[in-house]
């Protein structure tokens, strides 16, 4: 062995010496904390613990701290932790404590296992939490340490003494409010431990709440943690008013006793109120809970709040929910039977009459459905869910009706995945409408005129498929009334569907109304007219008080109402307005569109019927009047009228706007227009005519090319014996003396003060007229060398 | 004192006037209706609000019973068209009443997008009226009116009002302004197209005026060339594309009546006119005019011989005028030739008229000669403004001039030298142009002479009736007609002149026209020479615009400075269709 070789060895013979003492020294040193831990674990090292705290993040004050270790065996160990003046401030939360004290036992081992917790006495605390983001978790950083956590405590197996919390003061600080309060949670007395534990939560009055208070109570029936527990809530809160919105209560007091020991299996008992003036909810339920059954029974009564909304009674409402199979898909069984009773509050009516409804309307609903078990929203249910109404039998009104749904789907994933077939079939009935009529008679909601001396039934209902989903229900109605002389056979049938929009905080449901009215058999009358301007039927809409338009604007612009309404008369089939001044009824063709945000379009048609126009017999041969899509755009009319006469057929043309229809007029062999306008309005050509009567075509010539003659006034005039026609146009006015009789006339249209006629002419009567002749016109005679002035009553003739 | 405290008490307040007695009407038994003033319904109306009890006919008994809501709501309706806003129902099962309030009065009149050129301000009897659908009508209406007035071809109007505040708010898009293009002719019959336009009182390629076409519209129809006329506009990418639709009727019209002139005298007329002669609407009007005074048969032609668009025509006319006035009495018969033309601006008219006129005059009473014969050159012009004339009916604006010559030398067939000029004028100042007018001021003269070396007088070789007169209605109101005659002959000249203000929205009933006037006048014997005295004649008026023209009566007291004053009197003057 060479020296290299000898120095080689005697190096490594000391490195083991010395690695062999240095494990020893270990080891002892290991033995010394093992059997004393209060070497390692004491106030000195625990003096230098919060600057290594500081170095994480976390900044640990306190001003007195005594910890102690102790050795209860080997593997077992105990420790107390006591602080005074311990302050901590974390990224989360922050608090301050006057006395924490917390004392443990551990056994070592891998993994360290806590089996004693306590006592724990925590007082005077003021601590501080923060509405913070939550940090999206690392998913394995979370299970690594909820194993760990798992691991480190097991509940079952460890045994907890006395624990006393009493925080003098917590609060949670918001974004805009902060909420504080108190909290005590404490064993119930010295010595019991998990036996019994009582807490108090409460809220001081804040922006957000008024007051809220928590009271707890856990009790193990044999006072150590090893028997079945009982536990109590009682919960009352009551929120701040924010503005005009009603003060909102809610209380709850819940009973919950556990059957078995180490078992899932208990009672339960919850009575329950929540009031927001004026809705309000009243419930009790009770029932079980089993590992293989679930069962409740509900009562309750709940005001919407909403006038035209019913106030829902359920009474003696029974739930089974049980397991009745191992199927993993549907192992359960849900099944409800539910009376339910709702109040029929009608849309409130200033001074409607009494209409003998009952108080209220009572049904049951009932389901059979397959769902899992234990209960769970994001597994398969199917089954059957129905309601049916008791009948309504009153002196006005009969009615009824049931719902019956199939589900199938899960429900999470409504409604994209969830599939309802709703079948509906309910009535309300008017037998007897004359009974309607009378009710209403004297009343302002009362049936008008000429709709009131009807008699028949209405029914109004819903039938068919419902999309529950789509909040979509099939609706129609029926009239079939009728009198001497008038009828109204009207068969609508629609969709009412309540449609989401608005955002996922802030959600607005828009009622949506798709009608489509068929107007099967009508025959209305109109009032008597006389030949004369017809009276106005509406308010002239120009005229209306400035807030209440305004009211009125802003109402339709939040109205969430959205409708969609065809009215429509059968192709064969028109209706008929009965007039006086019509020897036949007229025969109508309706066929329009309404939404709420386009007024009409569509078209209303007139029939070929027979008429006196201009004192012979006429025939319509068409009137079509078109309302266009645009919203302030006049209706298009399109007509024709033919009067027939010995040696030539005069057809009279009508187009343009309704506000301002033109005439047109053709005739078979040709006339001239003028002609035409001669023999219709006189019934002789222009060259037999009286100067006034020749003005007066021309008169009717300029009014009708100017529009001026409304399709009332032109059928007024055609059906009037004319004398002469004036029309003004500068004011558009029309005027019209007619013939009464032998020597009387009147003046239609304007009044005299109020037309303006050529120069200074006004026609009295068949040729005569006034005439006021400025000596100097250009008329010629200028013989008189002074200017001057002449009024003359005139006789003329033109030929 | 006395006279003091009872000055002093036409301040003191007046007692508020005691709430008047609601009247009471039933149109039918359940129904009362209440108020201050009941509004009259047609019987359409009274049938909806009452019921019909008639029911043997095709209606039947449907519109039999109206129930109470029924009829309440027709009612508001019918109240609503008549500016009742403030009804209220006292509702009984069995019927109701109804006190119908006071109707809402216009509080304020308020343009939106009114250009500053259409002055909605000048509109009167708006503010204060009762809010009706009807008076919405006429807002409209003269909106659309005063903006074509304007240039504003087509207009777009509406309006609404709030029955609560009482102010009507008239919304318009008027566009842009635009020129009048072209005119379209249809159903003009024989006429050439085109001829129409010699009445024309616009002129293309100038600013749009819907009133220019009215006056034209009127021009066409005072003339008789047409039976009916209308004219209506388009606007196109040129400007405005007016249509003129005529209606010809027969061209020939025969007229007898009887009425009365400016000088209150009865009258007789007949006259005949041919006023369609040829495709370029020549006139024959044959005229025969009768009073106490004057007695007149006049035969006129107006030619159109040049190119047909040409306002040029020429016109001979033949006479016979017997005349008895006061101070004197003539026959006469004249001939004339004259070319005449006429010219339009956007403002004025203008016609002129000259050519040789031949009077053979007859004196029977009256300085002058018994027979005389007389060849002049005559001309006679005429400037109207247009707004004068469109307000013809109703005069408030514009002005007019007249003036005639008649020029001829004793050589040339005539007795002897006599050249007269007559020059006439008026003009009205409608206050703040408001419309209708609150007041007119109007002022008028009329200067005449005759340039001759004869002088008026026993022996003059001047027949009576080229002298001078002043009197009556016509310029001194305060004065009978023809009443001055400057020493009894008449006179080489005379000139007047006068001043009237017219209150047109006076509070006197029936809608009644007060006004005030000052008439003032010289005469004098040399041509263009004024003597004293000056006559004036201050005096007050009354006037009424009834449907058939306006009546107008005058109180005036006629005085003549420096003269006896038995010359001074009174003066009393009813008329009719004579405006100032």
């Amino acid at each position: 062995m060479g020296p290299i070789a000898s120095k080689f060895l005697k190096v490594v013979k000391w490195s083991l010496l010395s690695l062999l003492t240095l494990v020893l020294l270990i080891v002892i040193a290991l033995g010394v904390v093992l059997m004393k831990p209060s070497v390692l674990i004491n106030d000195k090292t625990l003096a230098l613990a919060p600057r290594f705290l500081r170095k994480s993040g976390m900044d640990i004050q306190w001003k007195a701290a005594h910890v102690t270790a102790d050795s209860q065996s080997l593997k077992n160990k105990s420790f107390t932790f006591a602080f005074e003046g311990l302050c901590a401030d974390l990224e989360a939360a922050s608090g301050c404590f006057d006395k924490l004290a917390l004392a443990f036992d551990v056994e070592l081992g891998m993994p360290v296992k806590l089996f004693t917790a306590g006592p724990v006495e925590i007082l005077g605390g003021d601590v501080l939490v923060k509405k913070t983001q939550p940090k999206p978790p690392n998913s394995d950083e979370q299970n690594k340490s909820s194993g760990s956590f798992d691991r480190f405590i097991n509940l079952s197996q460890m045994k907890v003494q006395t624990l006393k919390v009493e925080l003098k003061r917590w609060r949670y600080e918001m974004a805009e409010e902060t909420l504080q309060g108190s909290f005590n949670f404490a064993s119930a007395n010295e010595t019991s431990g998990l036996g019994h534990w009582i807490g108090v939560f409460e809220t001081e009055k804040s922006r957000l709440v008024q007051s809220a208070r928590a009271k707890f109570d856990f009790e193990n029936t044999k006072k150590d943690g090893t028997g079945s527990w009982k536990a109590q809530v009682e919960a009352k809160a009551v929120l701040a008013r924010k503005g005009k919105t009603p003060q909102t209560e809610a209380d709850a007091n819940v009973h919950l006793t556990q059957l078995a020991v180490g078992k899932f299996d208990f009672d339960y008992r919850v009575k329950a109120h929540y009031a927001q003036k004026p809705r309000e909810v009243h419930a009790k339920v009770d029932g079980s809970y089993r590992l293989d059954e679930i069962k409740a029974h509900l009562n309750s009564i709940v005001h919407s709040g909403i006038p035209s909304a019913p106030k829902l009674v359920i009474r003696n409402c029974n739930l089974d929910l049980k397991r009745v199979s191992q199927s993993e898909t549907s192992p359960g069984r849900l099944l409800l039977d539910c009376p339910v009773t709702a109040d029929i509050i009608l849309p409130s009516l200033k001074d409607a009459p009494n209409l003998d409804l009952p108080q209220s309307t009572g049904g049951k609903l009932t389901a059979d459905l397959k769902t899992s078990y234990p209960p769970s929203a994001s597994k398969l249910i199917d089954g059957k869910v129905g309601l049916v109404f008791d009948p309504i039998l009153t002196p006005l009104f009969e009615g009824g009706g049931h719902v019956e749904a199939v589900l199938s789907g899960v429900p999470a994933e409504f409604p994209e995945k969830f599939k309802v077939n709703t079948d509906l079939a309910f009535k309300i009935a008017v037998p007897d409408f004359k009974k309607i009529v009378q009710k209403f008679q004297k009343t302002k909601w009362a049936v008008p005129a000429p709709i009131n001396v009807m008699a028949g039934r209405i029914e109004f209902g819903a039938k068919g498929k419902a999309d529950l989903q789509g909040g979509k229900f099939p609706l129609y109605l029926t009239t079939r009334l009728a009198s001497a002389h008038e009828k109204m056979n009207i068969d609508a049938n629609g969709e009412f569907a309540l449609v989401k929009s608005g955002t996922a905080k802030e959600p607005v449901y828009d009622e949506d109304v798709t009608v489509d009215v068929v107007l099967s058999d009508i025959s209305m009358a109109l009032p008597r007219l006389n030949l004369e301007k017809p009276p106005k039927l509406m308010a002239d809409r120009r005229i209306e008080d400035e807030q209440k338009t305004k009211k009125a604007a802003v109402a339709a612009e939040k109205s969430h109402l959205k409708y969609k309404v065809t009215i429509r008369t059968p192709e064969r089939k028109p209706l008929h307005i009965l007039s006086n001044l019509a020897d036949a009824p007229i025969p109508i063709f309706i066929s329009t569109k309404m939404t709420e945000s386009q007024s009409m379009t569509g078209s209303v048609s007139v029939g070929k019927f027979p008429l006196k126009l201009f004192r012979r017999d006429a025939k319509l041969e068409s009137f079509v009047m078109e309302f266009p899509s645009a919203k302030d755009e006049p209706a298009t009319v399109d007509g024709a009228i033919q009067v027939a006469y010995t040696d030539y057929v005069i057809r009279i043309l009508i187009y343009g706007t309704s506000d301002k229809p033109q005439v047109k007029m053709v005739s078979e062999p040709p006339l001239a227009e003028d002609q035409l306008v001669a023999v219709l309005l006189f019934g002789r050509p222009l060259q037999e005519l009286e100067p006034t009567q020749g003005e007066s075509v021309g008169n009717a010539k300029a009014a009708m090319a100017d529009g001026a003659v409304g399709l009332a006034s032109l059928y007024v005039l055609a059906s009037t014996p004319i004398e002469s026609l004036g029309y003004d146009p500068e004011s558009r006015e029309v005027s019209a003396k007619v013939k009464l009789g032998e020597g009387t006339s009147l003046n239609l249209g304007t009044s005299a003060a109020g037309s303006e006629h050529i120069g200074v002419r006004r026609r009295l009567s068949k040729h005569w007229t006034v005439t006021t002749d400025f000596a100097n016109g250009s008329s010629g005679s200028s013989a008189t060398e002074q200017n001057g002035l002449s009024a003359f009553l005139e006789w003329s003739s033109r030929y | 004192m006395v006279a003091s405290l009872a000055l002093s008490c036409l301040f003191c307040p007046i007692p508020q006037a005691q709430a008047k007695k609601l009247k009471e009407e039933k149109p039918c038994p359940h129904i009362t209706i209440k108020g201050e003033n009941i509004p009259k319904f047609t019987d359409t109306e009274k049938r909806l609000i009452c019921g019909d009890p008639k029911t043997d006919d095709a209606v039947g008994d449907s519109w039999k019973s109206i129930p109470n809501s029924q009829a309440k709501f027709s009612l508001d309706t019918f109240l609503q068209s008549r500016g009742y806003f403030d009804a209220v129902y006292e509702m009984r099962e069995d019927g109701f009443s109804v006190n119908v309030g006071k109707p809402t009065q216009v509080k304020a009149l308020v343009g939106v997008g009114s250009p500053p050129d259409l002055e909605l301000f000048r509109k009167r009897r708006v503010v204060g009226e009762i809010l009706t659908p009807a008076l919405l009508d006429k807002v409209e209406q003269w909106t659309a009116q005063r903006l074509q007035g304007i240039g504003y071809a087509c207009p777009e109007i509406k309006s609404e009002a709030d029955p609560k505040t009482g102010i009507i708010t008239v919304a318009m898009v008027p566009g842009e302004k635009q020129i009048a293009a072209r005119v379209i002719d249809e159903s003009s019959g024989g006429i050439t197209p085109g001829i129409l336009d010699r009445y024309n009182a616009f002129n293309f390629g100038k600013l749009f005026n819907g009133d220019l076409l009215v006056l034209s519209e009127r021009r066409i129809l005072r003339d008789g060339v047409l039976q009916g006329l209308h004219f209506s506009n388009a606007c196109e990418k040129e400007g405005v594309v007016i249509k003129r639709t005529g209606i010809e009727g027969p061209p020939r019209l025969l007229t007898v009546g009887f009425g009365t002139n400016t000088e209150g005298l009865l009258l007789v007329k007949a006259s005949w006119k041919n006023t369609r002669i040829g495709r370029r609407a020549s006139l024959i009007d044959v005229t025969a005019l009768a009073s106490s005074k004057t007695q007149q048969v006049n035969a006129t032609m107006n030619w159109y011989n040049f190119a047909h668009t040409s306002r040029r025509y020429i016109q001979p006319s033949i006479a016979f005028i017997h005349a008895n006035e006061n101070p004197y009495e003539i026959s006469e018969v004249r001939t004339q030739l004259h070319e005449a033309t006429s010219y339009d601006s956007q403002d004025i008219g203008l016609t002129f008229k000259a050519g040789p006129t031949l009077e053979f005059i007859k004196t029977a009473r009256g300085n002058g000669p018994k027979d005389s014969h007389f060849l002049s050159f005559e001309t006679d012009t005429s400037l109207t403004s247009h707004y004068n004339e469109f307000y013809f009916k109703s005069p408030r604006t514009g002005y007019r001039v007249d003036l005639t010559t008649f020029f001829n030398s004793d050589p040339i067939y005539s007795e002897t030298t006599a050249e007269r000029i007559n020059l006439d004028w008026e003009a009205l100042w409608n206050y703040r142009n408001f419309d209708p007018p609150l007041w007119v001021l109007g002022f008028r003269g009329g200067l005449g002479t005759v340039v001759s070396g004869e002088r008026p007088g026993p022996g003059t070789k001047l027949p009576p009736h080229f002298l001078r007169y002043l009197g009556g209605s016509e310029n001194l109101r305060g004065f009978g007609r023809q009443e001055l005659t400057d020493k009894g002959s008449g006179a080489m000249s005379s000139v007047s002149a006068g001043v009237e203000w017219r209150w047109v929205e006076s509070p006197l009933p029936f809608d009644l026209q007060p006004f005030v006037f000052t008439d003032l006048g010289l005469l004098g014997l040399n041509p263009l020479d004024f003597d004293s005295p000056l006559y004036w004649s201050p005096g007050l008026g009354i006037r009424w615009e009834s449907p058939v023209g306006a009546l107008r009566a005058t109180l005036a007291h006629g005085y003549a400075s420096g003269q006896p004053p038995e010359v001074s009197h009174l003066q009393f003057y009813f008329s009719f269709g004579e405006e100032f």
